[in-house]
């Protein structure tokens, strides 16, 4: 083979391969009208498009479809998810001024005296005080008492521990955003001790409202004190060392309903206006929860105890019956 | 000599560099606008993640952005990074991607690079509307924007992928 004949072959080489000299791209016509090459149009990928389309929008259907036929218009959310760092921080330090403008917020349920023919028992704990929470996860009433108690007694120590969950979808108001204090929750204090129940998951065995899976139980004092003043056995339940209870919701069920499908989120950021409606539910409760814990803690922490406000709501219980 | 001019071409057909596909930009500026639309959406979605008050967007009912950008999901799971976050270096990476192909067209290899990376995206996009309508019941219009964006994206990357670069070898040389 020559060198010239060498030259034009590596020439024509390099100009296929480039496919920029328009030696190439005459190569690539001339080739491109054989019989042997594939036309680029009719490769185009109809078919994979509309399958990739196909499956996106079976996908959401069968979700959306699958979603209301469960349940009508919603599923329970069953997931028990450990509460974030920033949720904690958020509802730990609600500031004090907030507090101080809700007040009594709009509470139709405060705690009350037990009164003496109730036996009451006097609940303590490592030489402290005992504040007993006696509830279950599905109810949406202890839904929202626990955003109170965790806002009121936070003013005494720390939490830890806690989770989100969501109250059941077959109760109503359904849905409400809240904790559980099953799964480590912790509360620690120098003041008192705190002990919960959560008789019952969110979790519906029949998928229908009833009956919810068993979670703990409740034994000793707190049994006793909790089937001798409500023989109804009612949610929410809460005991302050023997000396005032509450027993059943906070507030009326359609300013329950205000926390219906928000985000934990959600209700934090209406906790910092004191006119919302979250907040005079959940603040006004926490603040008599505040108010019965300083009566049994002999009004300390004194920055907490000593506030007018919470003075006034303490004059309240005493009155209470 | 035809022989050998087909072995060149065949072996320019499925190197790094070369693909006898379209080798329009077009393609490859809408990309890169999907690119930039969703950085901006995504952005727009991280600031109000810290700055909650510029939402624009309902607050009630089924339609309820504030639900789903303010869920225990709408951060990287164990941090509080928002999810938005890992969502504007996907753009950011499918931009690069974009620009890349308007650079090099007939690059074969970007192109399918760009059409595993969208399908990541698209993958990504369908758990979170899984977890916008199982899980919070709530849909975010602002998110559901930037789920069509990543579906349109991926789509577009397909197509570019055909006709693959072996389509335009000689089948037979001889």
């Amino acid at each position: 083979m020559s060198k010239k004949s060498m030259a034009a072959r590596r020439q024509m080489r390099e100009a296929a391969a480039e496919g920029h000299t328009a030696g190439g791209r005459q190569q690539a016509r001339g080739r491109s009208k054989g019989r042997n090459y594939r036309r680029n149009e009719s490769q185009r990928p109809w078919g994979l498009i509309s399958g990739v389309v196909g499956v996106v929008a079976v996908f959401v259907i069968v979700v959306v479809v699958l979603e209301l036929s469960l349940t009508g218009s919603l599923k329970q959310d069953a997931k028990v998810l450990p509460i974030p760092a920033s949720l904690v921080n958020t509802i730990s330090t609600v500031p004090v001024k907030t507090l101080e403008q809700v007040k009594a917020g709009n509470i139709n349920n405060t705690p009350l005296n037990i009164p003496a023919s109730y036996k009451p028992v006097a609940l303590s704990s490592q030489g402290l005080p005992e504040v007993a929470f006696v509830g279950a996860e599905y109810c949406p009433y202890c839904a929202l008492q626990r955003w109170s108690l965790i806002i009121g007694l936070s003013r005494f120590g720390t939490w830890s521990g806690l989770h989100i969950i969501r109250s059941s979808v077959y109760d109503s108001p359904p849905n409400i955003p809240t904790f559980t204090f099953a799964y480590g929750a912790k509360f620690t204090s120098k003041y008192l001790v705190f002990s919960s129940h959560e008789l019952q998951s969110n979790v519906s065995i029949n998928k229908d409202g009833s009956p919810y899976k068993t979670l703990q139980n409740v034994s000793g004092a707190v049994a006793t004190a909790f089937t001798s003043i409500d023989p109804t056995l009612g949610y929410p339940f809460v005991d302050y060392a023997g000396k005032y209870v509450q027993v059943g919701s906070e507030a009326v069920t359609s300013n329950v309903a205000a926390l219906q499908g928000l985000s934990w989120d959600q209700v934090a950021k209406r906790l910092r206006d004191p006119t919302s409606t979250v907040a005079q539910e959940i603040l006004g409760g926490a603040n008599y929860v505040t108010a019965a814990t300083c009566m049994l803690t002999g009004q300390k922490p004194g920055p907490v105890c000593t506030s007018s406000m919470i003075q006034a709501l303490q004059v309240t219980l005493k009155a209470s019956k | 000599m035809a022989a050998v001019a087909a072995g060149a071409a065949s072996g320019a057909a499925v190197g790094p560099a070369t693909a006898n596909s379209d080798s329009s930009p077009w393609g490859a500026v809408a990309l890169a606008a999907l690119a930039v639309f969703g950085m901006g959406v995504a952005g727009y979605l991280t600031v109000v993640h810290y700055a909650p008050a510029l939402l624009v967007c309902s607050a009630q009912g089924l339609v309820n952005c504030e639900a789903v950008l303010t869920s225990a999901q709408s951060v990287v799971p164990g941090t509080v990074i928002p999810i938005t976050v890992p969502g504007l270096a996907f753009f950011l990476i499918s931009l690069g991607l974009a620009i890349a192909q308007l650079g090099r067209p007939n690059n074969y290899r970007l192109r399918q690079a760009h059409a595993v990376w969208g399908g990541l995206g698209l993958l990504t996009a369908l758990y979170l509307v899984f977890v916008e309508l199982v899980e919070l019941h709530n849909i975010c219009l602002w998110c559901s924007s930037v789920h069509i964006a990543l579906l349109v994206t991926f789509l577009i990357t397909l197509w570019r992928l055909y006709p693959q670069p072996s389509a335009a070898r000689p089948l037979h040389s001889h």
